[in-house]
């Protein structure tokens, strides 16, 4: 028997919600079998492709499992093994491939019925999962392997970039790597451009794997693709990272919804996140928060704090915490340009942008940077894209926003008032989604992860993280025991709207040399893109 | 346990009995391995009622038909396959064929 079409067994009995049970030949050995798989079932009228969920064994009868045989007898197990005791598994079906005209058309379709009874089940060949997985081109990116297999598994960047998408897993599991992965990938095939709030400056340069070797980032890889920004300019130079612009931030840019999100962080009460808003329109928009830590102990203020309805705890509340924003090194009185214009200016060109905290890994500063400076490009977006709307002009240039410790932002006390959660739900319209890296998904507003249409997660053993996740999604109790069992590191599971079905992958490797100049297109291809783009110019 | 119609071996019993006094022969090497190409006839040899031990007989029968074989175990692994579904419901009596068949 070659390796190309092992047979496995046939099926015996399941359901379509519930997927169906192989009993497996004598040949073939329960150990040998992995949940994650992929096995193709060849029905009487179409073949079904499908992953192993579960794997069990059986005994014919019950006695055996009272009165086990002498299996040290080679000769008595061999007759046993697939007879008397046999195992089984569990594969849950989830696209069918050939047959009728639409398979032929649009290729694997998803499952809608089951395979007959006794219909042989085969180890899926490299051309099934090439089949159903594609194989790498202009838009589809290489991202692993599946279990056991050399064939690519790739993610179809442009539908991805459609919608917000996230990527999951306890600390350590890999996250960063898959997202560098996801970056280069999108950078790459130009789907869209990248805005990244790097809250540990590993995108933008350099990184650090687990034994700490250094590894390339964005910058290296793209140069002129990439542009460094950075909060904190000495931590940058100090790593030898050339930086391209230092974001500045000036109190006046500073409006009360920002101050509300941090409402935990600062351990702020909701009155004074109200006072926020009274103070605001009291002062004005631009010197608000001087004014506010201006005020003087004494008559004036208490007059002022009573005219306002203000608490006087409040106020002491609310003062507290503006103190810690105001010791934030990057935060000056009057910024002396503007940071939003220039990642826009950036960005307009293609270029993306990383955004480096340097030192500033407290929440606080990420929270209020992230999302001061999300408003603002949002609602350029929003405003350019009606205007393109309007005047039948092309739209802009659609961009992802990566964040990272993303319930902080996206959990269900904040996630209707942060500009997060509202481009997690509606922003695909404005061509800006999210790009979400968390370890706790279960933090995350569950209207959020539902609208999530990408959802690539590496382990997690929280039975709560792995219910958020996999709300939703069919076949969850299968996903989940392959979900648990993936190992440490460099095994992920990718579900939702780039992957034609649940797919568990060996991450790509990343780090090596080789690995780099894989990611580098060769000139030829860039000639033949600016050819095939110059062509375009001449007819518009 | 089974019978020849002109060219063709048939592992159930004929529809008439052998002619009385008719001749026996032992059958030939040849002859046990094609019949014991297929493992049929252990249904009917482990139905009968006889005076002696089902179990002994089975064993014994297949004892023989594996000397026709090179391979001997993997003969009486397959009959011991064979037997493992056939008695699915006895593992007692199947433990004690396959006890008397080791190779």
């Amino acid at each position: 028997m070659n390796e190309e079409t092992k047979r496995l067994g046939i099926v015996t009995s399941g359901s379509l919600t519930k997927g169906v049970e192989v009993r497996l030949d004598s040949s073939a050995s329960v150990e040998d079998m992995a949940v994650g798989r992929y096995v193709t079932i060849e029905g009487e009228k179409q073949r079904f492709f499908g992953m192993i969920t579960d794997v069990s064994l059986g005994v014919i009868d019950q006695k055996l499992t009272l009165t086990p045989p002498d299996v040290s007898d080679p000769f008595v197990a061999e007759v046993l093994a697939g007879t008397s005791t046999y195992g089984t598994i569990h594969v849950s079906p989830y696209l069918t491939i050939g047959g009728d005209v639409a398979s032929l058309l649009e290729g694997a379709q998803p499952v809608k019925t089951v395979p007959s009874h006794f219909s042989t089940v085969n180890l899926a060949s490299q051309r099934d999962v090439e089949l159903v997985f594609g194989s790498e081109d202009e838009k589809r990116f290489y991202i692993g392997t599946p279990l056991d297999m050399e064939t690519k598994v790739c993610l179809d960047l442009e539908e991805l970039v459609k919608r917000s998408n996230g990527i999951f897993g306890k600390s350590g599991t890999g996250k960063t790597f898959l997202t560098r992965l996801l970056l280069i990938g999108i950078l790459q095939k130009g789907t869209a451009a990248n805005l990244v709030f790097d809250m540990h400056s590993e995108y933008g340069w350099e990184g650090r794997s687990e034994e700490r070797r250094k590894v390339k980032a964005l910058k290296q890889l793209f140069p002129s693709k990439v542009a460094v920004f950075t909060l904190d300019e000495e931590s940058s130079r100090r790593r030898r990272v050339s930086t391209d612009f230092v974001v500045r931030i000036g109190y006046d840019e500073i409006e009360p919804e920002d101050i509300g999100l941090l409402r935990q962080t600062l351990n702020l009460t909701e009155a004074s996140v109200q006072a926020v808003y009274q103070l605001y329109r009291e002062f004005g928009g631009k010197r608000w928060i001087e004014a506010t830590l201006e005020l003087e102990e004494g008559e004036e203020t208490k007059q002022l704090l009573t005219r306002l309805n203000i608490h006087d705890s409040t106020y002491r509340n609310l003062r507290r915490g503006l103190e810690t924003i105001r010791r934030l090194p990057f935060l000056l009185p009057h910024a002396p340009d503007n940071p939003v214009k220039h990642i826009l200016e950036y960005l307009d060109q293609g270029i993306n942008v990383v955004l480096e905290f340097g030192r500033y890994t407290d929440i606080t500063a990420y929270i209020l940077v992230a999302n001061l400076l999300t408003r603002r490009i949002h609602s350029q977006y929003r405003e350019r894209m009606e205007k393109a709307l309007g005047e039948d002009t092309a739209p802009p240039h659609p961009l992802v926003i990566t964040i990272e410790e993303a319930h902080k932002f996206l959990n269900s006390e904040v996630s209707s008032q942060t500009i997060f959660g509202t481009i997690a739900r509606e922003m695909r319209k404005y061509n800006v989604t999210l790009l979400v890296i968390d370890q706790r998904p279960s933090g995350i507003d569950d209207e959020v992860m539902s609208q999530m249409g990408t959802k690539i997660t590496c382990l997690l053993d929280n039975d709560r993280d792995i219910d958020s996740v996999l709300a939703g999604v069919s076949g969850k109790s299968e996903l989940k025991s392959v979900l648990s069992r993936l190992e440490s590191r460099q095994q992920a599971l990718i579900f939702g709207h780039a992957v034609p079905m649940p797919v568990v992958i060996r991450t790509r490797e990343y780090g090596s040399a080789q690995s780099y100049k894989e990611f580098i297109p060769s000139r030829e291809t860039e000639i033949k893109k600016q050819a095939e783009k110059d062509i375009e110019e001449l007819w518009e | 346990m089974g019978h020849r119609q002109g060219d063709k071996l048939h592992h159930y019993l004929p529809p008439k009995p052998a002619r009385i006094h008719g001749f026996v022969y032992l059958c030939s090497p040849e002859e046990v391995k094609e019949f014991s190409q297929s493992f049929d006839f252990l249904n009917i040899l482990i139905n009968t009622r006889l005076p002696v031990a089902t179990d002994e007989l089975v064993a014994a029968c297949l004892r023989q038909m594996s000397q026709v074989y090179e391979d001997r175990r993997a003969f009486l692994v397959a009959a011991g396959k064979e037997l493992a579904i056939l008695l699915s419901g006895n593992f007692n009596q199947l433990k004690a064929i396959l006890g008397r068949i080791k190779a």
